[in-house]
C-alpha cells in the first residue's frame, strides 16, 4: 500500500520531470563565418547545367530480336533573362526479323532481315528571355507537352509524337517529337499563364517519313494515277496554338486553340479522277492536312488522387462508303459538295476521363477514352444532299469506351523502383504491358517488360515493306521480352 | 493577430534567424517571442543558398540531395523556390512555396521535369516527406505565426522556452512543437515536434551560424526522427543575403522556367 501511495504521489513529479526533460541539452550555437558571402563550386555547376543519359535495350520474341541504344547529352543555363538549352541524342534501332512478302496475296518470298535506322539531333536548341516580370519569349527547338492526364492526353495528342524505339514509356515527354517553336508566355496573375505558340514549319516524324506509297498507282484512260503525297510547305506549313491554364488552389484548368494539321498519323483520301465502263476511278492521296482543334481540360485533386477530365474537338474526316461500279448518287454529291473527295470533313470528339493517383506504395492511372464523331457545320449542303438521296445514313465509327490502365505498386515509399502493369492506348503503343524497373543507384536503372503491343514505331517499320507489287508481313509484332539498362551522366 | 508571416520555415526561416535583440526587460509573451525570431529573420528580405542535405535511414545509410534555394519576403508573404540539381535520379525537381494572405495554409507546388508538369500539393500530400528526408513539404513550407498558439513556459538568461500548439489540429500532423530560443541572436536552437498521440516525433538542432551581409545565418542544421531513428543534416554550401531576385522567379513560371 505504503509502495502504491509512493508511486501515486511520485507519479506528477515524474511525468512533469520526463515533460521538462524534453526541452534535452541546449548546446550553444557556433559562428562559423563571419563575412564572406561564399559562391557555388565548380562540381555544383557542372551538376546543375549539364545532364545526359546513356540507355540501351534488347528485345526477344518468337520471331523477331530487337536491340536500340540511345546517348542523350545536354546543357542549360540560366543567366539573369536568359536561358539556354542544348540537348542532342544519338539514336540506333536495329530490329532482326522473320518476314513473308506477298504478292497479289499469294506468298512469293520468306526469310528473315535486318531493319533498322540511326540518327543524330539536336533534340533540343532553344533560347528563353525574360524581357520583362511575368512574360517569357523563347525561340527555337523544343518540347511542348499539353494535357492534365498523365500517361495519355487527348489535347496532348494535338502534337507530333516522337516515335521513339527505345521501347515501352508512359511518360508523355518520352514520347513527344521536338519542334522548332516560337512562344510567348505571359502570367497576368501569378497563377494563370497564357501562351501563344508558332510553329513555323510542319515537321514529320524521321519515321513516319518512311511511309512512302507514291509507287502505288491505278490505271485509268491509259495514264498512271500516282498516289499523292501532301506535306505542307512554305507559306501554308505553320501551326499556331493559344493555350490558358488556370493553377487555381482547387484546380487546375486549361484551354488550348490549336489550328495546325494533323500531326501523327497521314489521312488517306481518294479523289474521283473519272468512270470508265461504268467503273469509277479515284486517285488516292494521303498527308497531312489542316485541322482546327479546341481542347478542354480540368484537373481536382482530393488528397493524392486526381479527378481529371479532357475533351479535345478537332477536324477530321470520314470516307464514305460507295460502290464503285455504280451509286452514281453518292458520286454525284461528293462531286458537287466535297470537290471529288470520298473523305468528308467531320469533327472528332476525343475524350477522356479519369484518376491520377500516387499513394505511397501503388500508384495508378486508370482513365476512359472515347472518341465521338459528328457533322461539321460547313458541309451541311453534302448533307442534306446525302441524306435526301441516300436510304443509309452514314454511320460514325465512334469508339464510346476505350480503357486504358496502368496500375503497379513502389518498391519502398522512395518510390525508386516499381512493378506494374499497363494496359490499353498509349501515347507510343497499344497493348499490355507487365513491367518491373528499379534503380541500382543514383545513376545506374534497369527496366524489365513482357508485353504484347504495338508501337508505333513498329507500324512505322512494317509499312517500308509495301510497295504497288505486294506487301512484307514483319513478324516483330509478336509477344517479346525485354530488358533495358540506363546510366545518367 | 493578424499576422500571416511564417515563423518557422524548417530548414529556412529556422536557419535564417538573425541579430542580437534588447528585450531582456520586457516581459514578453510566447507569441512576441515567436514574432522577435521571425522578424529577426526577415530582416534582409532575399536570400539564396546552395544546400547539402544527407538523409540516414535507422541501418545509417546515407543519401544525399543538393538544392538551391530561393526565398523572398513581402509585406505579409514569402514565396520559396527550390531547385535540385543533384544526385541524377531527383535533378531538375523543384519545389514552389506560395504564401496566401487570406488563407494560413500555404500552397506548394511540385515541378517534375520528366513530365514537363506542375502538380499541386494536396494538404495530405505536404505532410509526406520531402524528398525522402525526415522534413515534411508542411515542414519546408513553414508555418504562420497565427497557425498555432504560443506560449512561453520559461526562460533562463541565455535561452527561451516556448510550446506552440496549432489551432486547427485536424490539419497538423505535430500535437505540440517546443521551441528553445537563443536570446542572444533570436535563433531556434532546438525544435522538438510531438505528433498527434504526444510521442516525440522529431527534434531540430541549429548548431552553426555565420554572419552574411549583416545577418546571422544558419549554416548547419540536424533533424532527428524518434520513431524511425532516421536524421537529416543540412549543410549551408553557399548563401547569398539581399541579392536582387525578381518577383516572378517565385512563381509557377519561375518553378517551370528556373
Amino acid at each position: 500500500m505504503l509502495r502504491l501511495i509512493f508511486i501515486l504521489c511520485a507519479l506528477p513529479v515524474i511525468l512533469f520531470s520526463q515533460v521538462d526533460d524534453d526541452w534535452g541539452d541546449i548546446d550553444e550555437i557556433e559562428l562559423v563565418d563571419d563575412v564572406v558571402q561564399t559562391n557555388e563550386s565548380f562540381s555544383n555547376y557542372w551538376d546543375e547545367h549539364f545532364y545526359g543519359a546513356i540507355s540501351g535495350m534488347y528485345s526477344q520474341g518468337a520471331r523477331h530480336s530487337r536491340r536500340a541504344s540511345e546517348l542523350k547529352l545536354g546543357f542549360n543555363n540560366h543567366w539573369r533573362t536568359v536561358k539556354l538549352v542544348l540537348e542532342g541524342a544519338y539514336r540506333q534501332n536495329i530490329v532482326q526479323t522473320e518476314y513473308e512478302t506477298f504478292v497479289d496475296d499469294v506468298l512469293d518470298d520468306s526469310g528473315e532481315v535486318e531493319l533498322g535506322y540511326n540518327s543524330f539531333k539536336f533534340r533540343q536548341a532553344y533560347v528563353e528571355i525574360y524581357p520583362i516580370q511575368n512574360m517569357m519569349f523563347s525561340v527555337g527547338r523544343q518540347l511542348t507537352v499539353w494535357g492534365q492526364l498523365e500517361v495519355f492526353s487527348p489535347v496532348d495528342y494535338l502534337l507530333p509524337i516522337d516515335i521513339n524505339p527505345m521501347g515501352f514509356s508512359i511518360v508523355k515527354a518520352d514520347n513527344r517529337m521536338p519542334q522548332t517553336t516560337v512562344k510567348l508566355q505571359y502570367y497576368p496573375l501569378s497563377n494563370l499563364e497564357l501562351t501563344g505558340y508558332y510553329f513555323p514549319f510542319f515537321e514529320e516524324n524521321e519515321l513516319m517519313k518512311s511511309f512512302d506509297f507514291t509507287g502505288f498507282y491505278d490505271n485509268f484512260n491509259g495514264q498512271r494515277y500516282y498516289t499523292r503525297k501532301v506535306v505542307p510547305l512554305d507559306k501554308h506549313e505553320a501551326s499556331t496554338a493559344f493555350r490558358t491554364t488556370w493553377y487555381a488552389s482547387s484546380f487546375t484548368a486549361a484551354l488550348t486553340y490549336f489550328d495546325g494539321f494533323n500531326n501523327l498519323f497521314p489521312v488517306f483520301k481518294d479523289k474521283y479522277i473519272g468512270t470508265q465502263d461504268e467503273w469509277h476511278f479515284f486517285q488516292q492521296e494521303y498527308g497531312y492536312y489542316k485541322k482546327r482543334a479546341l481542347g478542354i481540360e480540368l484537373s481536382v485533386p482530393f488528397g493524392q488522387l486526381s479527378v481529371k477530365g479532357e475533351v479535345s474537338i478537332s477536324d477530321d474526316f470520314v470516307e464514305i462508303d460507295m460502290d464503285r461500279n455504280g451509286d452514281g448518287d453518292v458520286l454525284d454529291i461528293v462531286n458537287k459538295y466535297n470537290n471529288g473527295y470520298l473523305s468528308v470533313p467531320i469533327y472528332l470528339a476525343f475524350y477522356g476521363v479519369g484518376i491520377d493517383a500516387d499513394f505511397d506504395r501503388w500508384f495508378c492511372n486508370f482513365y476512359l477514352l472515347g472518341f465521338h464523331y459528328f457533322r461539321n457545320p460547313e458541309m451541311n449542303d453534302f448533307w442534306s444532299a446525302y441524306d435526301a438521296r441516300v436510304q443509309t445514313p452514314v454511320k460514325f465509327n465512334d469508339v464510346p469506351i476505350l480503357p486504358v490502365l496502368n496500375i503497379g505498386r513502389y518498391f519502398n515509399t522512395e518510390k525508386k523502383g516499381a512493378y506494374g502493369l499497363a494496359l490499353g492506348y498509349f501515347t507510343g503503343a497499344l497493348g499490355a504491358f507487365i513491367y518491373i524497373s528499379n534503380q541500382i543507384n543514383e545513376s545506374w536503372s534497369w527496366g524489365f517488360s513482357a508485353d504484347i503491343a504495338a508501337s508505333l514505331s513498329d507500324v512505322a517499320l512494317m509499312q517500308s515493306g509495301s510497295n504497288q507489287d505486294g506487301y512484307t508481313d514483319y513478324k516483330f509484332v509478336e509477344p517479346k521480352l525485354t530488358f533495358g539498362l540506363g546510366y545518367k551522366l | 493577430m493578424v499576422k500571416t508571416v511564417m515563423i518557422w520555415g524548417l530548414i529556412f526561416s529556422h536557419m535564417l534567424v538573425s541579430a542580437p535583440a534588447n528585450q531582456d526587460s520586457v516581459a514578453l509573451t510566447g507569441a512576441d517571442v515567436m514574432a522577435l525570431v521571425h522578424q529577426e529573420s526577415q530582416k534582409k528580405s532575399t536570400r539564396k543558398a546552395v544546400v547539402d542535405m544527407k538523409i540516414y535511414d535507422d541501418k545509417e545509410r546515407e543519401r544525399r540531395r543538393y538544392f538551391n534555394y530561393w526565398t523572398k519576403y513581402k509585406a505579409h508573404r514569402e514565396d520559396s523556390l527550390i531547385k535540385f540539381f543533384r544526385p541524377k535520379n531527383v535533378k531538375g525537381t523543384s519545389l514552389l512555396t506560395n504564401s496566401n494572405k487570406k488563407s494560413d495554409e500555404k500552397q506548394q507546388w511540385i515541378y517534375l521535369p520528366a513530365f514537363k508538369s506542375v502538380k499541386r500539393l494536396s494538404s495530405s500530400d505536404k505532410n509526406k516527406s520531402f524528398m525522402g528526408s525526415d522534413f515534411t513539404y508542411s515542414d519546408i513550407a513553414g508555418r504562420k505565426l497565427s497557425q498555432d498558439s504560443h506560449k512561453l513556459i520559461k526562460q533562463t538568461d541565455r535561452y527561451y522556452y516556448v510550446e506552440s500548439t496549432p489551432v486547427d489540429l485536424e490539419r497538423s500532423i505535430y500535437s505540440t512543437i517546443r521551441y528553445v530560443i537563443s536570446k542572444k541572436y533570436n535563433v531556434i536552437l532546438k525544435a522538438i515536434f510531438y505528433d498527434l498521440t504526444g510521442e516525440k516525433l522529431k527534434t531540430l538542432s541549429n548548431s552553426k551560424i555565420s554572419i552574411i551581409n549583416g545577418v546571422n545565418v544558419v549554416m548547419y542544421s540536424e533533424m532527428i526522427n524518434h520513431q524511425t531513428n532516421g536524421k537529416t543534416l543540412l549543410t549551408v554550401e553557399s548563401m547569398k543575403v539581399g541579392l536582387k531576385i525578381k518577383d516572378d522567379l517565385l512563381t509557377i513560371k519561375g518553378l517551370k522556367t528556373q
